[in-house]
């Protein structure tokens, strides 16, 4: 059932795109990086055996054009296809054509997909395993018996999109009197957002903690997981911090949580990497939220405790390997911790911020990874997720790995039009109730609730850096005389345009 | 040889004075002069002793426009005159007419926009780099400061007009 793996084509961009390369460089595998045209001269595109073209910058013109995806790999002869997240990812009529274009895919099958895609699916299928599920209704679109089923969950609860995802489709209903206004109005988000105007009702749960489990199956039937990750601290909807293990897991609740995750993905028959999402309420009751059939964003932060490198294991696994080890084996050592750099303005309401990276260094040392999709010169555009960088820690403590993430984000530098959240990321480092292990999903909306980055006079270090910058690259090559730019096309005197402050 | 160079943040106006001699370097901002040594490194790093004190920095630039990294924060900034040069730079939202000498006519606004507030009024003595003006222009609000020491003579907009670019702002005769 072996099949070894040649070539890789990478179906994505960005920092994902990098990681799955630098794995297969590992690995000894050729590899194919697919490009928008916005693209041309991003990383990922330096970094692989070769590069295809596949449209226009708008991501439905190239990076979701699986047609266009399909004729580069067989163009260039791949014999798998890593599809990264986001994008294509989670599609799985995609993951069947890649597989009737004779290709490997890396990831799970279709149907897998599909009984995970739909959440009132998943939750029946998980449910019938055993799992706990917050407590709902999804037997009938029916407002009366919509309505009916409200009163028996109980008040405030979730109205939510049967298609749903990144809260689309979502209304919180505090009382009776809500929640027909609230059933149109989810139905209509979800009509536009999915096509698919099926919602159902969910129990709301209180300030809960947003913890998931890492899985990995074989064709074999094995199915391990690798832990947890604590991914409560989130702003709209977004992580920003993720950590493993969480601080409000014991060893009791991890193998119970663990278990139940195992549960899900094998009655789902699910292969490669996902991950089982749950909330845990104040009690620490834990409930089956949804389940991610893909390698997610924070996989860093297991492959730091555990020691295992996700992504190659995800083609051993793709090429027929079985998992090279059982639970028992699989152990956790020291803290890990994750922030994303997202490209955008703090002091604009986190508005995206654009433009190009002139300088970047990343910081480097002991415990310290940095997996970035952009560095210097590279223009970060406004068609693409703006997380432009993690910086991954492993400590061997909580209260450490927290030390060297402020000491990483401190010395991570990145200069030019491009503004970044690392100054609100140090603040929620800083923040009690974080240090303290007490996030919760709704942490950040009420600590942080009008926050704007401390509005400081420029230090003088600062004024002194960029006058000696200035004086010392002037010396090499003699500044012109005022008013003639012959010979010195960056010359600030020749500047006719105007030009934005981005502080 | 010492040379004056303007520096503007969204805050103000900084004057940067810079001479080097055997010892290093004497920096004064805003008059207030530090001792500085300096290494330079690989990619924009600069090795600082200021005062005595050790200051790792970074900084990139393009143009007129400057950001710094140091001590986990990052600054951005704006180089609007070189007064060695005597000649005002490319400001973001109004620089000095005609024949470049500050001094000769009324600053002008290089963007259009909107007059937020009018800082000084007619006869007042203004120090270089005071703030003159607040404009709002692309949607950010920025001080328009005086680019010598002088008296103003002439105030050209009120607060709450809006202008075009070219528009006279304010007049300073030169101390």
């Amino acid at each position: 059932m072996s099949h070894a793996i040649r070539k890789v084509l990478v179906a994505n961009r960005g920092e994902i795109a990098v990681r799955i390369l630098r794995a297969c460089q590992e690995m000894d595998i050729a590899t194919v990086a697919v490009y928008s045209e916005a693209d041309a001269g991003a990383l990922h595109v330096a970094l692989a055996d070769e590069a295809v073209c596949i449209g226009p910058a708008p991501p439905r013109e190239s990076y979701l054009r699986a047609d266009r995806i399909l004729d580069a790999a067989r163009k260039t002869v791949c014999d798998a296809l890593h599809p990264g997240y986001g994008f294509l990812a989670e599609n799985a009529d995609f993951a069947d054509a890649v597989r009737e274009a004779g290709l490997i895919f890396v990831g799970p099958r279709g149907d897998a997909m599909r009984a995970m895609g739909s959440k009132t699916a998943a939750r029946s299928t998980v449910a019938r395993a055993g799992v706990p599920v917050v407590p709902g209704y999804q037997a009938s679109q029916e407002e009366t018996n919509l309505a009916a089923a409200a009163e028996e969950i109980g008040y405030p609860l979730l109205v939510k999109a049967t298609a749903g995802g990144g809260g689309k489709g979502m209304r919180m209903v505090e009382a009776a009197g809500g929640l027909i206004e609230s059933l149109h109005s989810a139905r209509r988000e979800a009509r536009y957002a999915f096509g698919d105007d099926r919602i159902y009702l969910e129990k709301w749960i209180a300030e809960p903690r947003h913890v998931e489990f890492q899985v990995v199956g074989d064709h074999f039937g094995n199915v391990v997981h690798l832990g947890e990750r604590d991914c409560s601290v989130q702003r709209r909807h977004q992580k920003i911090v993720e950590e493993s293990p969480s601080p409000i897991l014991d060893d009791a609740l991890r193998t119970q949580m663990g278990a139940a995750a195992v549960a899900a993905a094998r009655a789902a028959g699910y292969t490669n990497a996902g991950t089982i999402e749950f909330l845990v309420d104040g009690d620490r009751r834990y409930y089956f939220l949804e389940m991610n059939t893909r390698l997610q964003v924070e996989h860093p932060v297991t492959e730091v405790v555990t020691g295992i490198d996700l992504v190659k294991l995800q083609l051993r696994i793709a090429a027929g390997e079985a998992l090279p080890f059982a639970q028992e084996e699989v152990r956790l050592r020291g803290h890990a911790m994750e922030c994303r750099i997202y490209a955008e303005d703090p002091a604009a309401g986190f508005l995206p911020s654009t433009g190009r990276v002139r300088l970047a260094v990343e910081p480097v040392g002991p415990g310290v990874r940095v997996d970035a999709g952009v560095t210097t010169g590279d223009e970060v555009a406004l068609h693409y997720d703006p997380m432009i960088a993690k910086v991954i820690v492993q400590g061997e403590t909580r209260d450490d790995a927290i030390q060297r993430m402020e000491w990483a984000l401190r010395h991570y530098v990145i200069l030019g039009e491009v503004t970044t959240n690392i100054p609100f990321l140090r603040a929620v480092l800083a923040h009690g109730d974080f240090r303290a292990g007490r996030q919760d999903t709704a942490f950040v909306e009420r600590a942080f609730a009008g926050w704007s980055p401390q509005q400081r006079e420029t230090p003088d270090a600062a004024l002194i850096a960029a006058a000696l910058h200035e004086r010392l690259s002037s010396t090499s090559a003699a500044s012109p005389a005022p008013g003639s730019t012959d010979g010195d096309p960056w010359s600030p005197w020749a500047r006719t345009d105007s030009f934005r402050m981005t502080t | 040889m010492k040379r004056e160079t303007l520096y503007r943040t969204p805050a103000r106006t900084y004057s940067l004075t810079a001479e080097e001699s055997a010892l290093g370097w004497t920096i004064a901002v805003d008059g207030a002069a530090h001792s500085v040594s300096v290494r330079t490194g690989e990619r924009g790093r600069l090795a600082l002793e200021i005062d005595g004190r050790r200051v790792l920095a970074h900084v990139a630039s393009d143009g007129a426009r400057l950001w710094v990294h140091v001590e986990g924060e990052t600054w951005s900034l704006e180089r609007v005159a070189d007064a060695r040069s005597g000649r005002a730079g490319e400001g973001a939202a109004a620089r000095a007419s005609a024949d470049g000498a500050p001094t000769a006519g009324p600053i002008v606004a290089a963007m259009p926009g909107r007059v937020l507030d009018v800082l000084v009024a007619e006869g007042d003595e203004v120090r270089k780099g005071q703030a003159l003006l607040l404009l709002e222009a692309m949607k950010m609000e920025l001080r328009i400061a005086a680019p010598v020491d002088g008296v103003v003579r002439r105030v050209h907009v009120a607060a709450g007009q809006v202008i075009e670019r070219g528009a006279a702002l304010v007049q300073i005769d030169s101390a």
